[in-house]
């Protein structure tokens, strides 16, 4: 609520005291609290450093960086902002596309201080929330294991990943990473430390809460024996047809992982993974064509369309390019592919990066599958030249409370499906109204055939209402509220502010 | 700065992942993305000295950067800028062409006991060369902070991967990986890879030293991008003492996991660190000469 006391006027308008900068007795107390040295930055390249995300389509400036190196200063840092109103946005990787983790003013509170594995039984690994999936990665190699499922971006981190799901390759088989932990370390949002485990009910609005609900500092997650992946690709000439196929295997459990990526909808590959030798890649009731076929189709319908002939030379550019980077000797031993996360992550970052990244997405159900995808297929054509659909499945541990307004939708599927729509610029600028209008024209799919979304930030706030009707946001709400009363973390990124109301 | 492509950072952060100053501080602003993007704001140089002297030069963000970005190139333009150099390349204070080996001034200075094992090593492989004995510096310190150009001269052999930023020269390291029946490397051991080299030349130095990962089973300092991690031991900081970083630590991260009682380098700073800081024995490579 507002009240004479925080508000302040700022270029002649009222403006809640919670939007302006951080007065410089509250940087003096932070500095007093931490060693400047290290904890704590005001200086412009510090700042400068988190300007914007992943996406590079939202930009800010925060007031000053923490940088937490224990759970301790993650609640030295809440309880201060919890006293002065003062935003606090949390970041690990950045890698957020719609601004989720880019400070407007206020604290930037960066997790990746927090670095460290502290404890491995053979069954499960204690991290601290600040390490990237590669560092874990690189910390189980040596004792033969590996997580169990993360994103396919290495750089995310731990903390941020489970506070959204993360989808792995795997995911059919083992969920999504937030299904991983079964234990956590959660500082609440007036700086209380609190440990919580699987049957405790703040560990499951933390797990898939968006970080609404506390910063998660530590997390217990699930390991298993390290394996190569022996990968193959199947081409088809339909997107139904290879969606069907993924979603007969998956459900049949025939492979250790898979997905499906087009080009366009030109060319569609059904991505198959097995853990184990390539001689040994099990036999699978797949209704892939031929490539030739594939080819030949490319070149009769582009040769219908000469004034479109530039795209056949994009298509070849890309296959040409992706083929051997998926199969680059250095990553593969006796023909399987060492470390995938390394490889897809790589691979993303290349050939899927650019100077502005949009990747609405939906998580649809198993019935509308298909559906989702042909109309979003029609939705990217009409918006840009060049796009690529990434579909993939994820298994979902009957219905636990943590996938309440999430991307795991309430229903009696044993899996949720899930598609990523991502225009490929080729160096083509676009305003962000573009951008803008292409991602409601995603979303209204999603809405319309009863899905949900894999991101809730920035501009996706208005869907969540209409997707989840008002009951459950403002019972999610109310939670939020009862746990941040100054509404200072990670405002924004769902739900309104109180004083927006 | 009009010619360094800072403007193509995406931001992806892959750069940070083998980074050490965010090895040893998780702190993003010390590594390329945070380099880039505070460039990407208008900052100059003379507002970023910190993030400019946290860089080592091991050159894994060049490596593995998507968008190709030279960040080991833009690093040195800032410290230029911040040194005000007149864009003139300093010569080595005595004619390279002439040499056939630089052993450089970490070996010459603080390990001259190691000469003979690479004037042995040399003559094995038919390249009987004395090291100078009055070989001056060859100026690649004064390049790596900023206070001169390099200069790109010729010599044969160059012991010491830092002397790599004067001199267009074969890499010792290069050559023991080509000859490996010639030492005497008995399992378990850490070998440390020297990262300038690896990550700067990478489809060239990469296959020898994985290569030998492969046939002897070591431990090494490659990771899963297969980019060497580093110690700052070679860079300017580590070698002037100035802005460095802590050195003791890296080595200790780098030993975590490996059980070898002995380790080995073809990197004379490195070979120092670990002889000082790993509690191991350590050798250089050419004292494993059979």
């Amino acid at each position: 609520m507002l009240t004479e006391r925080n508000k302040v006027v700022w270029n002649g308008r009222q403006r809640p005291l919670i939007e302006r900068q951080i007065a410089s007795f509250t940087i003096r107390r932070l500095r007093a609290q931490y060693n400047p040295a290290v904890l704590l930055r005001t200086d412009r390249a510090s700042r400068a450093c988190y300007r914007t995300d992943g996406g590079q389509i939202v930009y800010g400036f925060p007031d000053s960086v923490v940088h937490a190196q224990s759970a301790t200063d993650v609640a030295e840092t809440l309880r201060m902002a919890q006293r002065e109103h003062i935003p606090v946005t949390c970041r690990g990787g950045g890698l957020t596309t719609e601004g989720e983790s880019v400070a407007n003013r206020g604290i930037l509170l960066d997790l990746k201080g927090m670095q460290r594995l502290l404890e491995c039984d053979g069954e499960t690994a204690w991290v601290e929330a600040g390490m990237t999936w590669h560092q874990v990665a690189e910390a189980l190699r040596p004792r033969g294991l590996d997580y169990t499922s993360a994103p396919l971006n290495m750089l995310s981190t731990v903390g941020g990943t489970l506070g959204v799901g993360g989808i792995d390759v795997n995911s059919p088989r083992h969920g999504c990473a937030a299904d991983q932990a079964v234990e956590l370390e959660v500082v609440t949002p007036t700086g209380e430390i609190v440990r919580v485990g699987e049957g405790d009910d703040y560990f499951e609005r933390v797990l898939l809460g968006y970080g609404q609900f506390g910063v998660i500092t530590k997390a217990r997650l699930k390991v298993r024996p390290y394996r190569r992946m022996a990968v193959r690709h199947f081409l088809y000439t339909d997107i139904g047809t290879a969606l069907n196929d993924m979603m007969r295997i998956v459900e049949a459990d025939l492979v250790d992982a898979c997905a499906v990526l087009t080009l366009r909808d030109d060319v569609v590959a059904l991505i198959v993974g097995h853990e184990g030798p390539l001689a040994a890649f099990p036999a699978l009731p797949l209704r892939n064509n031929a490539e030739t076929l594939v080819y030949a189709r490319i070149a009769a319908r582009y040769a219908m369309r000469p004034w479109r002939l530039g795209e056949v030379g994009f298509l070849m550019r890309r296959k040409n390019e992706l083929l051997p980077a998926l199969l680059d000797p250095m990553f593969l031993d006796d023909g399987m592919v060492c470390d995938r996360t390394v490889v897809f992550s790589r691979l993303i970052w290349r050939y899927w990066g650019g100077p502005q990244i949009v990747i609405p997405d939906l998580a649809i159900t198993r019935a509308n599958f298909e559906a989702a995808a042909r109309r979003g297929i029609d939705v990217c054509k009409r918006h840009f030249r060049y796009f690529t659909l990434y579909a993939v499945m994820i298994r979902k541990f009957g219905n636990r409370p943590r996938y309440e307004l999430s991307a795991i939708p309430a229903t009696p599927d044993a899996h949720v499906c899930g598609i990523e729509f991502s225009p490929l610029l080729e160096g083509a600028r676009y305003s962000r109204d573009h951008f803008q209008s292409f991602k409601n024209a995603i979303y209204d799919v999603g809405l319309d055939l009863g899905g949900s979304f894999y991101r809730f930030g920035g501009v996706m706030k208005p869907y969540i209402r209409r997707m989840f009707g008002d009951e459950m946001v403002d019972r999610h709400r109310a939670m939020k509220l009862a746990l941040d009363p100054a509404f200072i973390l990670n405002r924004d990124v769902v739900f309104d502010p109180p004083e927006a109301r | 700065m009009s010619e360094l492509n800072f403007g193509d950072c995406i931001g992806c952060g892959l750069c940070i992942l083998g980074c050490p100053a965010y090895e040893e501080t998780g702190f993003d602003p010390l590594t390329a993305r945070g380099r880039n993007k505070a460039l990407q704001s208008g900052l100059t140089a003379s507002e970023m000295t910190e993030p400019i002297w946290a860089c080592t030069m091991c050159g894994y963000c060049d490596a593995i950067c998507p968008s190709e970005v030279h960040n080991v190139e833009i690093v040195l333009h800032l410290r230029r800028e911040l040194a005000a150099v007149a864009a003139a390349p300093q010569t080595p204070s005595s004619s390279p062409a002439a040499r056939d080996i630089v052993v450089g001034c970490t070996i010459r200075e603080r390990a001259p006991h190691l000469i003979p094992s690479i004037e042995a090593f040399l003559a094995r492989i038919g390249r009987p060369f004395k090291a100078a004995v009055a070989e001056g510096c060859c100026g690649s310190l004064d390049v790596e902070a900023g206070r001169s150009m390099p200069s790109r001269a010729r010599a044969g052999v160059v012991a010491d991967p830092i002397c790599l930023e004067q001199y267009d020269a074969e890499f010792l390291g290069i050559l023991a990986m080509q000859h490996l029946d010639l030492f005497d490397l008995r399992p378990p051991f850490y070998y440390f890879a020297p990262h300038r080299v690896v990550n700067r030349d990478h489809a060239r130095a990469y296959p020898l030293y994985d290569r030998l990962r492969r046939r002897f089973g070591c431990d090494m300092n490659l990771d899963l991008n297969r980019l060497a991690r580093s110690t700052a031991a070679g860079s300017v900081q580590g070698l002037s003492g100035e802005h460095s970083r802590d050195i003791r630590a890296a080595v200790e991260r780098l030993l975590a996991h490996s059980r070898a009682e002995r380790v080995i380098t073809c990197s004379p700073a490195d070979y120092l660190a670990f002889k000082a800081w790993s509690g191991r024995e350590t050798l250089f490579i050419t004292e494993c000469l059979r």
